[in-house]
């Protein structure tokens, strides 16, 4: 079922026309019956097995952490009761115990779960990788491929539960005690299919409670999905023409110069227009459940540094890195250690980012991994890390340089250059995201650089690639208007909130307007099953 | 109290410490300026803050992150 299709409408209508008329205790448990059956529509049977699993061990493993946690705390309590006072040397005994204790059932949820992930998701990669270092020692014979099924959404819940497994091992909040409403937590319609990822604590109280109908809400629910098939069939779709016209035959058509950069920018705003409309669309639905889902985007395009620029894109992948992988390596003793001596041999500055850094590169590792199985993936994911860590490696080096030029980092026009900039390293980043391999990636940068033939804007061989001047013109247009939508929406403006509050027909005016956009300026017709998003593939 | 002041001037000059209320929240301090001022505290005050004590209101404020440091001496 995909989002665009009539059985997604019937469906989401029905989910909600249910939702609302049953009584308020079970409203969860229709949320559930949906999610199953939209997840079954979505993978099959077998795929189902895959996510009853990760949600069966999860729930069972967090369960037993939080009983050896309360073991812990009774027996100290019990101490204290009976006057008897523990010494340090017996304190720390106790508590090192259950930490082993329930570290135990953390590797092992977190080794069986992502276990699942690596060998459905990466497991050919491997296979191929171990069989081509074979062949390259002598060893030949090739290992067979196999042919695993890829469940949807498992990425993302994976990523959802086994955050909840270490927040629980944390200590963060308690273990869910109701098994049906943790697997309605694991497998919510709306977020399942691409993220966002979700925190418990964020999630649970909203997916349990009751909801009221909520007018406004609605509205601004039905609004934001509007927005989101706008930016996804009319933006996204019609840029992806050109760009995949580009990319993939960039070698036997010999493109070159601007031709390339035009595709790779447009990419920047097709995938951030299939991925963030992706977004509004489930959040949308969601919100006319009245559950509201994590934040993943914030003008991206408004960043100042890449830094800042992953701090506003895909957000909740971001997040997830920072707390479950970023900071504990940062924090580990061995770190510590490591921090002390780096500081005694390259002063306090960098002694104190080095290990961050370090921690960065990893982290940037597994969100390039995380997109798929292959090397270009890796090459993304360093690309990034490079630059993410170099604002913090040479901030006072970079400032020496604006000190000398007298440059006034508060200017307009410095502000400006920033964004200009992050922009095109986030460009270049996305040859290897994008690009068929890292090899063609290389090669279309190159190819990029080889020739300034400005000429390419005036002799009309931009329309030959799948857009005519119409389909151009509209192109332009529109994402200039996506843009003044995140202009306002930077400042504070939420527009679809002032839509919603307008009066009915002024409403309903804007209501059709949108839907006949994305109606008469959607791209459908040959391109109508390509209309799967770019990131229900990671 | 003013020996975190000082510490943490130190790692960002730039941040009126004192006035400030969400130093998270409004995202004034970044994850490797937390990771910087976590290991200097560390050192300093000879305690150990792990990861299960990064959360968003044992940082938000000056007196937050001295509350933290007494309940970690005191532990």
């Amino acid at each position: 079922m995909t989002l665009f299709s009539l059985t997604f409408f019937v469906f989401l209508l029905l989910t909600i026309l249910v939702y609302y008329i049953v009584p308020k205790k079970i409203q969860w448990a229709v949320l559930l019956i949906a999610s199953y059956f939209f997840y079954c529509y979505g993978t099959g049977w077998k795929g189902v097995v895959f996510i009853l699993v990760t949600t069966i061990t999860t729930y069972l493993a967090a369960r037993k952490i939080e009983k050896i946690q309360l073991a812990y705390q009774a027996k100290l309590d019990e101490a204290k009761a009976s006057g008897k006072k523990l010494s340090s040397d017996e304190k720390n005994g106790l508590k090192n115990e259950s930490v082993k204790q329930k570290r135990v059932y953390l590797i092992a949820g977190l080794l069986l779960n992502f276990g699942i992930l690596i060998v459905l998701k990466y497991g050919n990669f491997v296979i191929d990788n171990i069989d081509a270092a074979m062949t390259a020692f002598g060893m030949g014979g090739r290992i067979p491929e196999t042919s695993f099924i890829l469940p949807l959404g498992i990425s993302f819940y994976t990523f959802i539960t086994m955050g909840y497994l270490i927040d629980i091992y944390r200590g963060k909040y308690a273990a869910d005690h109701k098994f049906f409403h943790f697997a309605l937590f694991t497998a919510y319609f709306p977020q399942i299919i691409q993220g966002p990822i979700g925190r418990y604590n964020d999630m649970a109280k909203q997916l349990e409670e009751p909801h009221y109908w909520d007018d406004f809400g609605f509205r601004t629910g039905f609004m934001r999905l509007l927005w989101g098939y706008f930016k996804k069939m009319v933006i996204a779709e019609r840029a992806g023409i050109f760009v995949n016209e580009v990319f993939s035959n960039y070698d036997s058509a010999g493109y070159q110069g601007f031709v390339i950069f035009i595709a790779a920018l447009l990419y920047g705003f097709q995938i951030y227009a299939d991925f963030s409309g992706g977004m509004d669309i489930v959040f949308g639905a969601s919100d006319m459940l009245g559950i509201h889902l994590t934040e993943n985007f914030r003008q991206p395009y408004f960043a100042k540094s890449v830094s800042e620029f992953w701090q506003r894109w895909h957000m909740t992948l971001g997040g997830w890195m920072k707390d479950y992988v970023f900071y504990p390596i940062c924090l580990s003793k061995r770190a510590a250690r490591a921090q002390k001596s780096l500081k005694k041999k390259f002063g306090n500055h960098y002694g104190r980012v080095l290990v961050p850094t370090f921690a960065s590169f990893i982290a940037f590792l597994i969100v390039g991994i995380w997109h798929g199985a292959e090397w270009k993936y890796v090459v993304y994911g360093i690309f990034m890390a490079t630059f993410v860590s170099s604002n913090t490696l040479f901030e006072q080096l970079y400032m020496d340089i604006r000190t000398k030029l007298k440059i006034d980092d508060k200017s307009f026009w410095y502000s400006s250059f920033q964004v200009l900039r992050t922009t095109m390293i986030v460009l270049v980043g996305r040859f290897f995201s994008r690009g068929t391999s890292a090899m063609d990636a290389v090669r279309m940068i190159r190819a990029m650089f080889s020739s300034f033939n400005l000429w390419v804007f005036s002799d009309n061989s931009l329309l030959n690639m799948g857009l005519d001047q119409k389909n151009w013109n509209l192109l332009i247009v529109m994402i200039v208007f996506l843009m003044v939508v995140d202009y306002f929406n930077e400042k504070g403006v939420v527009i679809r909130n002032r839509i919603a509050g307008m009066v009915f027909p002024a409403r309903w005016i804007v209501y059709y307007a949108a839907i006949f956009a994305v109606l008469i300026f959607g791209i459908y017709g040959a391109g109508y099953d390509a209309s799967s998003f770019i990131y229900q593939n990671f | 109290m003013d020996e975190l002041l000082n510490l943490l001037s130190e790692i960002r000059p730039d941040v009126d410490f004192q006035n400030e209320e969400a130093l998270i929240d409004d995202e004034i301090l970044d994850s490797f300026d937390i990771i910087s001022i976590v290991g200097e505290i560390n050192d300093q005050f000879d305690i150990d803050i792990n990861v299960n004590d990064l959360m968003p209101e044992n940082f938000n404020t000056v007196e937050a992150m001295w509350d933290l440091i007494q309940k970690l001496r005191n532990e």
